[in-house]
């Protein structure tokens, strides 16, 4: 997957695509104040009024936004994977980092180890119980048994698990949609036996929503696709690249081009080439 | 100084200046201070000891006791709370996912420490005064270790299937993850909790058997000494327990020389199999944090300075423990100021030891070059969690300077009140390391502030109730101090003693 910066534009289609594919619990507000909103893929921001001196002593007053749309990156050498003690998230022979809902005992060591700490963890029987009746436990109502809670599963993802409490969830990659397309290839392909899945005939739910585009995925392994294209372009970059975990998800970095005249132009590096100017020649 | 130093002299004097050579060489009689004071005799020794188990139950062990319990049921009450509800009970949140159930995991295990260490490198290096403190210490250690246990099964979001970390045939057919430090954890703690405790029993064999032998004598006294019908028919039913108790517990132990012989070869081989355990398990203990890569865990360092914070914590653990058991028993004679200086320098130098510690991850940080550890450790120190930071500092690292004085480790109150600001401090130890590294790591957008809920910390402090339940039954049922070792370290004991007796 590649995620361009430069056309993202912040609108949180990603966000709501996804949360409606893979069945991501709405926790509440009292939850998402105490920090544990469940979405697969989030928005980070960072303001920054292009004075660097500035940002780091004060709140920019009139702040330009960097957005950056952040889901699990599918290491190829995932931390989170190592420390597990059950083996519950691992590498399949296709690459997809996955995690196994069924073998995940709750550690969160996982999501302790991740840098980008896209893991999201059921500290509550979300799905099973109301917004307001969390702390309640067993004594709170099963939603499941109720008829507005029948009702709400109809709403869900039937090809996508709804995850019990106690265990670590985070993107896959829309594995229920590679899975589908691939064996719809293997139906089509019969004694043909051409099971590669073509580029482009199916789109993950949060690329399928973004409206420019800006998030490509598909097979790296097949020069010609698209996702490979934009890997190949020289504004493709890895977050945290330095910690060698090799994430599949890489960013099209943004570039800007400040007008001289304007007003607010400030003439420090705001863009990668300029950036990249201004460093030492021996990074 | 006795006279055993003279001839040396007299030789010079004999051959005048011209002898260069000594003929024979004696070396000085060195003066040690007595482990047991006052030249107490085995018999006095074994009546003070088993007297503590034997005598009535006095009314403070009661209110102690009832007290206890109550407190230990905060921890269940706790927990009950948070197995049938989720994780979300307590303050966790992201990227906060480990919070106050590891800190106090780390840090009864590193209470756990100082048992271990006492009775098997104290005992390899021949530290005769490590005799009168082992036994308790020990007992601290395996109650420090449940408690220790409790944390790591039950902060799993489903603790039904925590069995999945032992390899175990499961019905998902797979192994446990052995890279994982977790994993290591389980095996560390667990061998570590089946040595000490088995090291802790075999030890407490020949004294089970003097209480065993005694029990008779002792309910004789006590039914004579009972009034009513009821009274004489609880004695008689409580010390026929009692027989059985030891009785069973001794094991047949009769004292003889092939059972003395066997015993302490097989301390012996206890030991030396207990002495790499007592460095390893808080080093696996450290993997936790020093195999992952976050910036303020990821350091070569924590091994050494974990252990070396553990001993510390688990001395300062047994002195918060001893001081008064020492007053309320009297027994001046047996734990004497010389063991409490013993453990006060232990204390001083495992305390600067960790002191170190802190200054070299600063250094390292620096020195690294790598801004997100460079930061990690600025934010520790003058971050958002600064007060925890120099709390930690101030109970670990100044607070036992004071043993540097006579004063400081002569004065009992201050040790204890010191000894228990040893303990805060390395509870926030682990805080600081836990929570401040986990709380702002590498990307901005992730960082919140951590802090626990009621429920939290009700079940932590419920772990001090269960202890003392633990430590309160140990001491009304068990030989609190190991008087069968204790009577080998007196003077009466030696048969080559030089001095006086020559």
């Amino acid at each position: 997957m590649t995620i361009d910066l430069n056309t993202c534009t912040g609108c949180n289609a990603c966000v709501v695509a996804c949360q409606s594919e893979n069945n991501i619990p709405i926790v509440g507000k009292d939850q998402i104040m105490r920090g544990r909103e469940m979405s697969w893929i989030r928005l980070d921001r960072y303001y920054s009024s292009g004075d660097p001196i500035e940002n780091r002593t004060s709140l920019p007053s009139d702040p330009q936004t960097s957005l950056m749309p952040v889901a699990c990156m599918h290491c190829e050498r995932a931390p989170c994977e190592q420390v597990c003690p059950v083996n519950a998230t691992v590498h399949d022979e296709q690459g997809l980092n996955v995690m196994a809902y069924n073998r995940c005992v709750g550690t969160r060591y996982c999501a302790n180890n991740c840098p980008y700490k896209v893991r999201r963890f059921n500290f509550f029987d979300y799905n099973k119980r109301a917004r307001d009746q969390f702390y309640l436990g067993p004594l709170g109502v099963n939603q499941f048994k109720t008829e507005g809670g029948i009702l709400k599963s109809m709403q869900r993802n039937p090809d996508v698990t709804v995850r019990m409490r106690g265990v670590m969830e985070k993107c896959t990659y829309c594995v229920q949609r590679i899975e589908q397309a691939k064996i719809a290839q293997k139906v089509k392909a019969r004694d043909s036996n051409d099971i590669h899945v073509p580029d482009g005939v199916f789109k993950v739910a949060c690329q399928a929503a973004c409206p420019s585009e800006a998030i490509v995925f598909g097979d790296i392994s097949n020069p010609e696709s698209a996702v490979s294209k934009s890997k190949a372009n020289d504004r493709d970059y890895s977050l945290l690249g330095y910690l060698n975990t090799r994430p599949r998800t890489t960013y099209l970095g943004r570039l800007r081009n400040p007008n001289p005249q304007m007003p607010d132009y400030k003439p420090d590096a705001l863009s990668r080439m300029e950036y990249k100017a201004m460093q030492p020649q021996s990074l | 100084m006795s006279h055993s130093s003279n001839p040396s002299d007299a030789a010079v004097g004999h051959h005048g200046a011209a002898a260069a050579v000594l003929k024979e060489v004696r070396p000085a009689n060195m003066p040690r201070r007595p482990i047991v004071e006052n030249n107490r005799d085995f018999a006095w020794i074994t009546d003070k000891v088993c007297g503590i188990a034997e005598g009535k139950t006095p009314r403070w062990w009661w209110i102690a006791f009832i007290m206890s319990c109550m407190i230990a049921s905060f921890t269940l009450f706790g927990l009950i709370y948070l197995v049938s509800t989720g994780v979300g009970v307590w303050g966790l949140r992201s990227p906060i996912m480990w919070g106050w159930a590891i800190v106090n995991f780390v840090f009864w295990i590193g209470i756990g420490h100082a048992g271990t260490l006492i009775s098997a490198i104290l005992c390899l290096l021949k530290q005769k005064w490590r005799t009168s403190i082992n036994r308790a210490a020990e007992a601290m250690t395996i109650f420090a270790v449940a408690c220790a246990g409790i944390f790591p099964l039950f902060h799993v979001g489903r603790v039904w299937f925590a069995w999945w970390l032992f390899p175990i045939p499961n019905h998902n057919a797979i192994w446990p993850n052995f890279r994982s430090p977790l994993e290591w954890d389980v095996f560390a703690v667990s061998t570590y909790g089946t040595v000490s405790l088995l090291f802790w029993y075999m030890g407490m064999i020949p004294d089970l058997a003097t209480m065993r032998d005694r029990t008779r004598m002792v309910f004789e006294k006590r039914y004579a000494e009972a009034k009513t019908k009821t009274a004489q028919a609880f004695e008689r039913f409580f010390f026929t327990f009692r027989q059985y108790f030891y009785g069973i517990l001794a094991m047949g132990w009769r004292g003889s020389n092939r059972h003395w012989s066997n015993y302490e070869m097989a301390y012996l081989l206890l030991a030396g199999l207990s002495t790499p355990l007592v460095l390893s398990v808080h080093t696996v203990v450290s993997f936790d944090f020093a195999v992952s890569h976050l910036p303020g865990w990821h350091a070569t360092i924590f091994p050494p300075y974990f252990v070396a914070g553990a001993i510390f914590s688990g001395f300062g653990m047994v002195l918060t423990l001893m001081l008064p058991l020492r007053a309320l028993f009297g027994l001046q004679d047996l734990i004497t100021q010389y063991h409490i200086d013993c453990m006060c320098k232990i204390c001083l130098a495992t305390g600067t030891m960790v002191g170190y510690a802190y200054a070299a991850e600063f250094f390292i940080a620096w020195y690294g070059a790598n801004a997100f550890e460079g930061f990690a450790f600025v934010n520790r120190a003058f971050g958002q969690y600064a007060w925890a930071y120099w709390i930690m500092i101030t109970c670990n690292v100044i607070s036992p300077q004071f043993f540097w004085t006579r004063w400081g480790r002569e004065n009992l109150w201050f040790v204890w009140i010191l000894s228990i600001f040893i303990n805060i401090g390395m509870w926030f130890e682990r805080f600081v390391i836990t929570v401040t590294s986990l709380a702002n790591d590498f990307l901005p957008a992730n960082w919140d502030y951590y802090s626990p809920t009621a429920v939290d910390i009700f079940t932590f402090f419920g772990t001090f109730g269960l202890f003392s339940v633990l430590f309160l039954l140990f001491i009304r049922f068990l030989p609190l101090l190991a008087f069968a070792e204790i009577k080998s370290v007196t003077k009466q004991a030696d048969a080559h003693a030089h001095g006086e007796h020559h």
